[in-house]
């Protein structure tokens, strides 16, 4: 295998791109991440591997131009790490591995190439480019093949903490998916039915273009009273980006009622349906809940059956109430390689 | 390139020179102009024309106030994305340049 850095993924073939994990959803697809490289508050590099001319591997290392975290889930002061590893992880001494928003990453490394003795070529040519710029490597938000892989090539110098789980519905396409569930999670959709109608919820889509301003201070409002850092513009910046991302579909689900009002954001790429932003307004209690349930699983799935999509993904929000309503939960970690054992690892094997 | 912007010297884009009043925004922006008005906010004394806004100690928050300066001077309204993609202030000049200007609030 041959490794190289490049600064661009110009160079690298999109369907081979798209091949290397097969987990990999919308946003960690080519055209996102071809996406990303516009984006002027980071620097790109990729780690390149390459096998007889086909492509094993194409890891993006984000190098932030600010100092501090934009978003502080991806700051690793604020993960279960011990200090000693943590402490100096500043967003300017990071280097962040496979993306640095909507906490969902991929490693972008083939299946031959995930074998240690290959992974750990990979992973010191990473931990090279970390020391030459004095930075940790951080990896935010892997699932737990990916980081039984990087551990098993990383000799101990990576050290992971759990940052909680994703929800994702599979299978969805099978006529059989509800019947299939067990009696308590049918229940619960049963359930859910009768409070949305109770409450008199209209739902439906449109366009973000529709309903932009609407939406942005929605999801803002939520994101904050969450604890969250947010905008409206900054959501608008977010959800502007699909505008040039023509191979999805990007459009809101929408619910109303006379006393609540709410929007979530869907993006259908291939067969799946990622939903990651919502906004729900309104005072708590029956109505409210019954908006979030319609808005957060009854419409999407209805949408995913009606247009036969396999799979959605709801982001990490919320995780039992969605194992409640038929969604798996894949735990997501994120792990820390010091600089100083940056600097080591490429010295021993890079 | 990497010209350094204008230095306090009197003219209109100093820092700490008032911004327009409204309705009397000022045509065009220059890249030192532009880059005056970013030292102004970051409180920093140079800034390169071709300098990124976020390697200088811009954040995204601090974009939002940049827009808002843009938008009071030279009544053009940037979002967020464009200025997060045009980081500089010879591409941000450019950007005032070709961005019809926001219509007055009566």
């Amino acid at each position: 295998m041959d490794i190289d850095l490049t600064g661009h993924i110009a160079g690298i073939p999109e369907e081979q791109f798209d091949h290397l994990d097969p987990s990999v959803g919308v946003l960690g697809c080519y055209a996102k991440v071809k996406l990303r490289e516009a984006d002027g508050r980071w620097r790109v590099t990729y780690v390149r591997g390459t096998d007889a001319g086909l492509l094993t591997a194409a890891v993006p290392l984000y190098a932030s131009r600010m100092r501090d975290w934009p978003d502080p889930a991806y700051d690793p002061r604020t993960w279960a790490l011990p200090p000693t590893v943590s402490e100096g992880c500043t967003a300017a001494r990071c280097l962040v591995v496979g993306s640095f928003e909507e906490r969902c990453s991929a490693l972008h490394v083939g299946h031959s190439a995930r074998e240690p003795g290959q992974l750990r070529r990979i992973l010191a040519a990473m931990a090279q480019e970390a020391a030459r710029q004095d930075r940790y490597l951080a990896f935010p938000y892997f699932p737990a093949a990916a980081r039984d892989a990087l551990s098993a090539a990383a000799s101990g110098r990576i050290v992971w903490a759990p940052l909680g789980p994703e929800a994702i519905i599979r299978d969805l396409s099978d006529p059989g998916w509800e019947a299939s569930l067990s009696k308590r999670i049918r229940y619960n959709l049963r359930h859910d039915r009768e409070l949305i109608e109770a409450a008199a919820i209209t739902g439906g889509h449109c366009s973000w273009a529709e309903i932009e301003d609407t939406a942005s201070e929605l999801i803002a409002k939520h994101n904050v009273k969450h604890g969250h850092v947010d905008h409206p513009e900054f959501v608008r910046a977010r959800q502007r980006l699909w505008a040039g991302f023509p191979q999805a579909e990007h459009f809101v689900f929408t619910v109303r009622s006379p006393v609540v009002s709410g929007v979530e954001i869907a993006v259908v790429w291939r067969d799946e349906l990622d939903l990651r932003e919502m906004g729900l307004a309104g005072e708590e209690g029956p109505d409210r809940r019954a908006a979030y349930l319609d808005l957060a699983f009854h419409q999407p799935i209805r949408f995913a059956q009606a247009r036969g999509l396999r799979l959605i993904r709801f982001g990490m929000e919320a995780g039992k109430v969605k194992a409640g309503r038929g969604a798996i939960l894949q735990d997501l970690y994120g792990g820390v390689m010091t600089a100083a054992d940056a600097r080591r690892f490429a010295d021993e094997h890079y | 390139m990497s010209i350094t912007s204008p230095r306090p010297d009197g003219t209109g884009s100093r820092p700490g020179a008032p911004v327009s009043a409204p309705g009397q925004a000022e045509a065009g922006a220059t890249p030192g102009e532009v880059a005056a008005l970013i030292q102004e906010i970051l409180g920093i004394d140079e800034m390169a024309t071709d300098e990124n806004f976020f390697d200088v100690g811009g954040s995204s928050m601090l974009a939002l106030t940049l827009m808002s300066r843009i938008e009071q001077r030279w009544a053009v309204t940037l979002s967020l994305i464009s200025v997060i993609q045009n980081p500089t202030p010879e591409l941000l000049a450019g950007l005032i340049e070709t961005t019809p200007p926001s219509e007055p609030v009566p």
